[in-house]
């Protein structure tokens, strides 16, 4: 029996001085592996352009010390894997820190002086306590991965391909590369135990229990394993087991999907104020001579970065309308069909991390993710929503789509809305000066705010102005701020498209002008705050277009504003209601609970759809869609499916917030047969009903 | 292939148009232009044809001074060269002013192919096509929906839509003229900022009618505008129901039925 | 110049088109105006039949006769008409403003280097000049034209699809066979085949009630609404031109000058705005109701009854008022 040192770990038990030198070596080359391989990866983003520069380097860490430290984001949409994972990340932060603590006890403060060890004592039976917790922790959590994969299998770890045929591709990599990792981990962690038990069973400590599970192990292995001379080869055996396993893992990690380690804090350090926000397109992003190639210069450094932070958590493609509709596209496809791109490319090595897709041309855009795939998009931001390591899908696709404008060949309807805008101001191709008829034949004065100064400049927009029922609820509205006495005006025929589905689709140069048109329109305009009527208009006019130093509102903000200061009487209006958040304005701009508040003082029975706030599922019209020709939609209607869910809630009225909503689900409505019992209306509609009861 | 493309700018029929006070033209100060619809499908087609079978397309176009953005978005479209034949406001044109002029520019320039709209949709004459092909003795064909290279020879076959739904295909040799239908091949965009690229670098060579004519020569116009007018129809015997839609709907099956229509 | 009209007619399936019939009756009322008088000509294999009928209605018909007439080419009428035209001399040369208008028209004009005006809605003499009126932009706006003093004119004539008119029987038997014997050697252009538009499941050109729609009905769903429609008031539905071409319904449901003439008992016309070419399909409906937003909309000019409303919230109406009467 070997002597106990006291309450200390004697670390290197029975190892030589050579087996030390060569631990120490293999050490060093594992260090040197794995920071090679950091170097690679850092080299590969350094070849991206500059993006926006980072703000507010202060508050992006303290936000990424909340978001990373509580794994909040993993937790809040999928308990079982985030609290999965909670183990395993505190697990492994602190086995790592007891290595470390360790390292430094033995290779650093032992050699400087003995009396600056302080891994003794009581600390060392918390510390091997806590240490034994942890791993216990991280062990539970591993095992609890393990069965997810291997038994529970949800959709979101189905890695099957929505845009190609079974026996196309392969993701085997992908499957291999997932169970190296959890098997690894798990290695370390049961060799770790392994090694406690043995050393535990033949140094025989007495604050052995302190080490609880290694105590335990031991226990076991009494019978089993002799104290004496098999013991300590056995002990030799699973130590270097352990720490060839751990030396490896280190080594591999910043070429598997381990480096997710690294790359999610970053990622989330680097997210955008806005998620999904898009940048002004510049001459570096594309190649003029070779629309649909793409470089890894094309992309800037935080791209590249945040493609390396897709861990295939399958969240997004979860969560993606288009992908509960059955399209081509997945979200979770275009960051690891770009990732895998970019490192083939850029010739990083990887470890069962890289599926190799055949793709005719050499062409990304049109070849590797096809075209159709690109036009499915509503851009409704789930996928951003639900990513734990906040990664700016929608971004990336109006990036590819920018390719695709440039080529020219587009969908018919596309080409047909941008065209209209182009010639005429809006998506119709009604000539301008229709744009304020709709002011005819209204009971109400509504004043020309290009002429004179105003309260309330309101933007109205394409749909709320041309669509027969959109027009409806534009009307209603009008009356509800004429009866509020809000003093309010409307553009009339200078109001342009404000291009937020424009830039989305990828006609920045279209934008751009759309934007000069606006701004110089709206510079000439007295007016104290713009309200817009769709969550479209208020999001880029408030998000991406030059700062006017006026707040920009949503119509349903300006009546919860109204209604919350002010005691105007409302009579109540007997009916079930279910609210749908539309995408612009809840999950971009954070808008949920003003509508609410709205139909709260409506005094009616308001009622949740299983998918709501920030869940809540897109109508099919945003990014473009709501444009895209007759032939080109989807089998399996987003909007439809929102009907539907809206009808099972038991409500009367599906109640929305945007005139493109209200065209998508009323059509979904009638599509559906749903008869009279069933109906779309907007909150303003809503409203008027319950003031004009009063009169 | 080397193919010559005729396009011209119109007013955006979907505007609301006005006639000017003189009563001899449509105000076009606010009103929008763009690409003949026509025309967009016959650059179409050049484009197509080059890009399979080789060669080159030169857009041209007579027009005044601002009629050069159609010409900008040939070039943006693909097209090599683009001729612009400057009009201006002292000029007397019609449509037999146009062909003339057109086809003497052609005629300085080799070409297999001249390919233009079936008509302009402003004035719906149809007539420019076929009037250069005359003057250039050169073979036509018009409202031609599909054309299909013969290899190896110097003819063309061409599909073209008659009335009542009947097609014909002809073949022709070439150098002709195409006066291409809409709906055949779907035009590709040009995105706004491609078209910015092609106005800044891209160079149209500009002409002048006198660089067409003989010193001391005229191309005189055949036809002359009188006057322009809104369009009032001579007789209009519907009878407009009013009300809502069930009020309307309701009126109407009462008359229908009872004249026994249904 | 001469007081002679010479009218170049068109057949199809053995039968004088209708638009040749308009414009015998027509020029028929212009030469009574102005004294003058109207020859026609014909141009065919195997038309002789054809070529008396039509020669009771004006002052001489010319069937001009050759086996390489037998199918339309420019060039072979172009080559078959110049030795006609040089004999007849007349100083109005007509065509319908057809596909063959369109193509032959200003080929002859430049060809014999006179005037040329096309798709003239109406026309008269001031004097020896041309005044003839037509549209422009689509319809929204009418021109007047004036051709100066010229020995010759050649004009396409708008078909005002209203078929057969009345006419004055002008003469007696004065019918002229040519047989120019044309030598195609040489020739630029060559007929290879003339391709029937394809049977489709439904003949709407047989159907007692016919629904036309027009951009107004712009997908799927919309087309949907008005099937229903169609279905309950037992009718067919057809389209214009666009929304064939944007494929929602197939070319064999297409109405109008390039696609089919229906003539049913009654024509509903929803979303159409009323293009001239799509109107000469279906002018002669015994009841035409058009439903357009759009109160300005030509279709109104020739419709019996018009709402002005959304078509989308009309045509449910329209379908349930049906269904309730039945």
């Amino acid at each position: 029996m070997i002597e106990d040192s006291g309450i200390a770990r004697e670390v290197f038990l029975g190892l030589s001085t050579g087996s030390k030198v060569i631990f120490y070596l293999l050490s060093a080359v594992a260090v040197i592996i794995c920071v090679w391989g950091i170097l690679q990866r850092i080299k590969k983003y350094r070849r991206g352009r500059k993006g926006k520069e980072l703000s507010n380097i202060f508050g992006r860490t303290i936000e990424t010390a909340k978001i990373c430290l509580s794994n909040m984001t993993i937790i809040r949409d999928d308990i079982y894997s985030g609290v999965s994972h909670i183990l395993i990340f505190w697990g492994f932060i602190v086995l790592f820190t007891g290595s470390v603590v360790v390292a430094l006890n033995a290779d650093v403060l032992a050699l400087i002086d003995k009396r600056w060890v302080f891994l003794d004592g009581l600390f060392y039976l918390w510390f091997s306590f806590t240490l034994d917790l942890f791993g216990l922790a991280f062990l539970g959590g591993i095992i609890a991965m393990a069965v997810r994969r291997a038994f529970v299998k949800p959709d979101s770890i189905d890695y099957t391909r929505l845009d190609r045929e079974i026996g196309m591709y392969s993701r085997g990599s992908y499957v291999v590369g997932d169970w190296v990792f959890l098997g690894g981990l798990m290695g370390i962690a049961i060799t770790g135990f392994l090694v406690e038990g043995l050393r535990i069973l033949i140094t025989h400590p007495v604050h052995a229990p302190w080490s609880f599970v290694g105590y335990f192990i031991s226990n076991l292995l009494q019978g089993i394993v002799d104290p004496g001379y098999s013991g300590m080869v056995a002990f030799k055996i699973m130590w270097w087991t352990h720490g060839f396993i751990s030396l490896a893992f280190v080594a591999y990690l910043p070429y598997s999907k381990a480096v997710h380690m690294i790359t999610d804090v970053a990622s989330v350090f680097c997210k955008q104020a806005v998620a999904g926000a898009i940048q002004p397109m510049t001459d570096d992003e594309l190649d003029f001579e070779q629309v649909g190639h793409m470089k890894v210069e094309h992309f800037t450094r935080t791209e590249l970065l945040t493609l390396d932070a897709c861990t295939k958590c399958g969240r997004c493609h979860v969560w993606c309308p288009a992908v509960i509709s059955k399209s081509s596209l997945s979200p979770r496809d275009i960051i690891l069909d770009l990732r895998d791109y970019v490192t083939v490319k850029s010739g990083n090595i990887t470890l069962w991390d890289t599926e190799k897709v055949p793709y005719a041309e050499g062409k990304v855009v049109g070849g590797l993710i096809q075209e159709q795939t690109l036009w499915s998009c509503t851009t409704c931001g789930s996928c951003m929503e639900h990513c734990p390591v906040s990664i700016d899908h929608v971004p990336f696709l109006v990036k590819m789509r920018r390719h695709l404008i440039e080529g020219g060949f587009i969908d018919e309807g596309i080409q047909e809305a941008l065209t209209n805008i182009s010639e005429c101001g809006n998506s119709f191709g009604e000539p301008d000066m229709k744009r304020g008829q709709w002011v005819q034949n209204l009971d109400v004065k509504i004043k020309d705010a290009r002429k004179e100064e105003v309260d309330v400049l309101w933007f109205v927009g394409d749909f709320a102005s041309f669509d027969n029922r959109a027009v409806e609820a534009t009307k209603a509205f009008a009356r509800v701020m004429s009866l509020l006495k809000v003093d309010f005006g409307i553009l009339y025929e200078g109001e342009r498209n404000a291009g937020n589905d424009v830039r989305r689709v990828g006609e920045e140069g279209l934008f751009e002008e759309l934007v000069e048109q606006n701004v110089e329109l709206l510079n000439n305009c007295q007016f104290n705050r713009i309200v817009t009527t769709d969550p479209h208009s208020m999001n880029v006019l408030k998000n991406e277009y030059p700062n006017f130093n006026k707040p920009v509102l949503h119509y349903t903000e300006l009546l919860a504003q109204i209604l919350g200061e002010t005691n105007v009487s409302l009579e109540k209006i007997d009916c079930k209601v279910t609210y749908h958040d539309p995408c612009y304005l809840g999950r971009y701009n954070n808008v949920y609970q003003d509508p609410r508040n709205v139909l709260a003082r409506l005094g009616v029975e308001s009622t949740e759809m299983s998918h709501s706030k920030r869940d809540s599922t897109c109508c099919g019209a945003g990014g473009g869609q709501i444009w895209v020709s007759a032939e080109n939609h989807s089998e399996q209607r987003m909007s439809e499916m929102r009907v539907k869910e809206a009808v099972e809630t038991g409500a009367e009225y599906l109640v929305v917030a945007c005139p493109k909503c209200l065209v998508m689900l009323e059509d979904a409505v009638k599509a559906l047969n749903l008869g009279s019992g069933f109906a779309v209306k907007d909150i303003s509609e809503l409203v008027l009903e319950s003031m004009l009861k009063l009169t | 292939m080397e193919i010559i493309v005729c396009v011209r700018q119109t007013a955006v029929v979907r505007e609301e148009l006005e006639v000017a006070s003189d009563g001899r033209s449509v105000d076009l100060s606010r009103v929008n232009q763009h690409l003949n619809e026509w025309d967009s499908y016959a650059l179409e087609e050049a484009l197509l044809l080059v890009q399979e079978n080789g060669g080159s397309v030169t857009v041209v176009s007579l027009g005044p001074e601002n009629a050069e953005p159609v010409l900008f978005h040939g070039l943006a479209a693909g097209a090599q060269d683009a001729l612009h034949i400057v009009s201006v406001v002292q000029d007397d044109i019609d449509n037999w002013v146009v062909a003339n002029m057109l086809s003497r520019e052609i005629k300085k320039h080799p070409f297999d192919l001249v390919l233009t709209g079936v008509q302009a949709e402003d004035d719906g004459c149809g007539e420019v096509g076929a009037t250069i092909a005359t003057l250039l003795g050169i073979p036509h064909a018009s409202m031609v929906v599909a054309v299909e290279c013969e290899e190896g020879q110097n003819t063309l076959k061409v599909e073209r839509e008659l009335d009542e739904g009947y097609h014909d295909v002809l073949r022709i040799s070439l150098p002709a003229l195409l006066t291409i239908q809409t709906g055949t091949r779907q035009p590709r965009y040009v995105s706004s900022m491609r078209l910015k690229r092609f106005k800044k670098k891209a160079k149209i060579t500009k002409i002048g009618f006198e660089d067409l004519v003989s010193v001391g020569e005229t191309v005189a116009p055949r036809t002359e505008l009188i006057h322009i007018d809104s369009y009032q129809p001579e007789t209009r015997n519907v009878e407009i129901l009013e009300g809502s839609p069930e009020q309307t709907v309701g009126q109407l099956l009462d008359r229908l039925y009872s004249k026994g229509v249904l | 110049m001469t007081n002679r009209i010479l009218v170049i007619g068109e057949h199809g399936n053995n039968v004088i088109r209708d638009v040749t019939w308009e414009m015998v009756a027509q020029m028929g009322q212009i030469a009574d105006k102005f004294d003058m008088d109207v020859q026609a000509t014909i141009l065919g294999h195997d038309c002789e039949e054809m070529g008396q009928t039509l020669s009771e209605y004006v002052e001489h018909l010319y069937y001009i006769s050759d086996v390489n007439l037998s199918n339309y080419t420019w060039e072979c009428y172009l080559h078959a008409l110049t030795p006609l035209i040089d004999k007849v001399d007349p100083s109005l040369i007509v065509l319908g403003h057809t596909a063959m208008g369109v193509d032959l028209g200003p080929r002859l004009a430049a060809t014999l280097d006179c005037s040329y005006l096309a798709d003239c809605i109406d026309f008269t003499f001031d004097g020896d000049d041309l005044v003839v009126t037509r549209e422009l932009f689509g319809g929204k706006l009418l021109s007047k034209l004036k051709v100066a003093r010229s020995n010759r004119y050649c004009i396409t004539m708008r078909p005002s699809g209203m078929g057969e008119t009345e006419t004055d029987k002008r003469s007696v038997n004065n019918f002229t066979e040519i047989t120019p014997a044309l030598d195609t050697e040489g020739f630029m252009t060559q007929f290879l085949d003339l391709l029937a538009p394809p049977e489709g499941d439904v003949d709407i050109t047989k159907a007692e009630i016919v629904i036309g729609v027009g951009r107004g009905v712009s997908d799927k769903d919309k087309v949907k609404v008005v099937q229903t429609l169609a279905d309950a008031v037992g009718g067919v539905m057809a389209a214009t031109r666009p929304v064939i071409d944007s494929g929602l319904l197939p070319k064999e449901r297409q109405v109008g000058q390039s696609g089919k003439t229906v003539k049913p008992k009654i024509y509903i016309a929803c979303g159409i705005s009323g293009s001239s070419q799509h109107i000469i399909g279906m002018k002669k409906s015994e009841t035409i109701v058009a439903i357009n937003s759009d109160p300005k909309a030509p279709i109104f000019n020739i419709a019996h009854f018009g709402i002005i409303g959304d078509l989308n919230e009309i045509v449910p109406v329209l379908t349930s008022g049906i269904q309730s009467r039945k």
